[in-house]
């Protein structure tokens, strides 16, 4: 027995180290999991389980992961990666201009460098070319129409310019130099430039139809448009503010006068007839004097019936037995049902700004007929802002209109180069 | 009877020959509901809550003169999927796992003379936090109105001079939620005010846009 304790390296006499060690463990007294402990929150106690910070875990890891990524490069067939600043050339140029920058390489065993990517420079394919059409002289006389004062020359050298300044019009106006041309504009050059593009487009097709949905056909450039678009900018642009506030002045009087004569129209026509103004059809514009909402009651009133319409008007119920809280739910959520796109989307959030969105919890006649009413106001005034605000887009557009024609003599001499 | 004396009747004839009165309506305020307990440690995978649904008055009052019977029609999986309760309380107590929409079948005294009247309540069991307590049962409620329109004479006599009694106590009393229909009718009003404020100054500013547009359209000319 003592041999086999030799070559184990165990002391040979008394109680031997191993089991010291074990009665050791024994002494500490091992946590029992309490019933109804979940074994998660028992791993917790620290008795319990000896548990490694997961902070340090992290580290640990990382420290293999960095040692396991040099082992990886090491390893890889391609080389360690480094960094050399080489020359290249941008085939997107046409000059040949070299330039130097930083490339990825990467060094092999022989210590051979060579770069990651080879081929040309990644990012000449982004150099992108318009397709400039050309004509040649059988398709110049047949398919493109001849215009009062553009010779084949002139067009010729329209298109080498868009083709050297790939379509970038106001370099192009402005590098525009034909011996005995006249003055062009940008509008004039790309009037002459896309009416050729088109007619050769359509000319090669042999008819409209197939090119249709092409660009350059189904918007064809509309110079005379262009020129009033630019025009009406400059005009907005040259406006001094002692004018604006001017037309404000004018258009706030105006709409003061207005005012009053809408005023004196209305007190006429209550003192004609209060019956016609009482009338629910014609008492539209006078109820936003109105602050006060109609108010209803729990009360049955003998002779009215128990129910509501949409126009949360009496009305009488179908059966004799009904369910009021179900049928003015129905009432509505067929009312909301009926609003569609951004008008149902308005209604809905209107409704939940003011925290009404939820059906009444307590569906009584005043309740129900409140309700009612609440929600058809709620479309009502969705609808008044919708067409304020179309009636305000149109009169912003009326001025703009307006002052292009006041603006429109003295201004004129000074657009002719544009 | 002043509307007897103005040459007008104050009875309309029903169908079956019966006399109605015109023009009148008897509201009955009732309250459907479901009260619901997780089992707990008793829960299986079909048998998870104990509910409970039942209909009830909102003041706690009786409603068996105006209610014969109530038939709750629950979901096809459970056994006699129509069960019928004569007697108040009228409750309504199974074992389930899942949530579905009760028919709640009011059938009404013989002398209303009406057809049953079906009310739809969802059993909910499960709190929308998804917390499941077996303690705090999952109570909802939903207050519904009774509306009988021109009901028969007799009926209407009988009702005007019915003595409110109160319904016999429910176990579940203590969950029971209570209603306050005119806070949620002044809350009702409030916003309408406000609403009429807003609509007051969006029509201004329609009014001034119009005066402006007279404005231009005179400057124009």
């Amino acid at each position: 027995m003592g041999d086999v304790k030799d070559i184990l390296g165990v002391p040979r006499d008394g109680a031997p180290l191993p089991d010291a060690k074990k009665s050791k463990k024994k002494d500490e007294p091992k946590l029992v999991k309490p019933k109804g402990m979940s074994r998660e929150a028992f791993a917790l106690l620290s008795a319990s389980h000896p548990l490694m910070p997961s902070q340090l875990m992290g580290d640990i890891r990382k420290k293999e992961g960095v040692a396991g990524l040099k082992e990886k490069a090491r390893r890889d067939p391609r080389g360690v990666v480094t960094f050399e600043w080489r020359k290249f050339k941008n085939p997107a140029r046409g000059d040949g201009l070299e330039l130097e920058h930083w490339v990825k390489c990467f060094r092999d065993a022989q210590g051979r460098v060579t770069p990651a990517e080879s081929g040309e420079y990644s990012f000449a394919k982004y150099n992108k070319k318009p397709p400039i059409p050309r004509y040649n002289d059988e398709e110049y006389k047949a398919l493109v129409k001849k215009e009062p004062g553009w010779s084949r020359e002139e067009t010729d050298y329209l298109l080498d310019l868009a083709q050297r300044y790939e379509l970038r019009f106001v370099v192009i106006a402005d590098r525009y130099e034909f011996p005995g041309a006249p003055e062009r504009s940008i509008e004039d050059l790309k009037a002459r430039y896309y009416s050729v593009a088109r007619q050769l487009l359509v000319g090669r097709e042999g008819g409209p139809e197939s090119v249709a949905n092409n660009v350059l056909v189904r918007q064809p450039f509309n110079a005379q448009h262009e020129r009033e678009r630019k025009r009406g900018l400059e005009l907005l642009m040259q406006r001094s503010r002692e004018q604006d506030e001017e037309e404000n002045e004018v258009l706030q009087q105006a709409a003061q006068i207005e005012a009053k004569r809408r005023a004196e129209a209305a007190a006429r026509r209550a003192a004609a007839g209060p019956a016609a103004a009482a009338a629910p059809g014609s008492s539209g514009p006078a109820a936003p004097s109105a602050r006060e909402v109609t108010e209803f009651t729990n009360e049955e009133q003998p002779g009215v019936p128990p129910l509501f319409d949409e126009e949360a008007q009496p009305k009488e119920p179908e059966k004799g037995a009904v369910a009021r809280g179900a049928l003015a739910r129905e009432l509505v959520e067929a009312v909301a049902a009926r609003q569609q796109g951004k008008a149902a989307k308005a209604l809905e959030g209107a409704l939940a700004e003011i925290k009404m969105d939820q059906f009444p919890r307590c569906p009584t006649r005043a309740v129900c007929g409140a309700y009612i009413s609440l929600q058809r106001e709620v479309i009502e005034l969705l609808e008044l802002k919708r067409s304020v605000q179309a009636k305000q887009h149109l009169l912003a557009g009326m001025k703009r209109s307006k002052r292009e024609e006041d603006g429109d003599d003295n201004l004129a001499p000074k657009r002719q180069r544009k | 009877m002043a509307a007897a004396a103005e040459g007008e009747s104050p009875y309309v004839t029903g169908k079956n020959g019966e006399r109605r009165m015109k023009g009148r309506t008897i509201t009955v305020p009732v309250v459907t509901g479901t009260c619901a307990f997780y089992l707990g440690k008793k829960a299986s995978e079909y048998q998870s809550h104990k509910w409970t649904v039942y209909l009830r008055s909102p003041s706690g009052e009786d409603l068996s003169h105006v209610i014969k019977k109530v038939t709750f029609v629950l979901h096809e999986s459970f056994q006699n999927p129509k069960r019928d309760m004569e007697f108040p309380p009228y409750e309504l107590t199974e074992v389930g796992w899942g949530e579905f929409d009760i028919v709640v079948t009011v059938h009404f005294r013989e002398d209303i003379q009406e057809g049953p009247l079906e009310l739809y309540h969802r059993l909910k069991l499960y709190d929308d936090t998804g917390a499941a307590n077996p303690k705090k049962p999952v109570v909802q409620e939903v207050y519904d109105e009774i509306v009988l329109w021109q009901p028969t004479e007799a009926f209407f006599n009988r009702f005007a001079t019915h003595t409110a009694r109160a319904a016999p106590a429910s176990q579940l009393a203590q969950f029971f939620t209570s209603f306050a229909p005119d806070a949620e009718y002044q809350r009702i009003q409030r916003a309408r005010q406000r609403l009429a404020q807003i609509r007051a100054n969006v029509e201004n500013t329609a009014a001034q846009l119009e005066a402006q547009e007279a404005a231009s359209g005179w400057a124009g000319a």
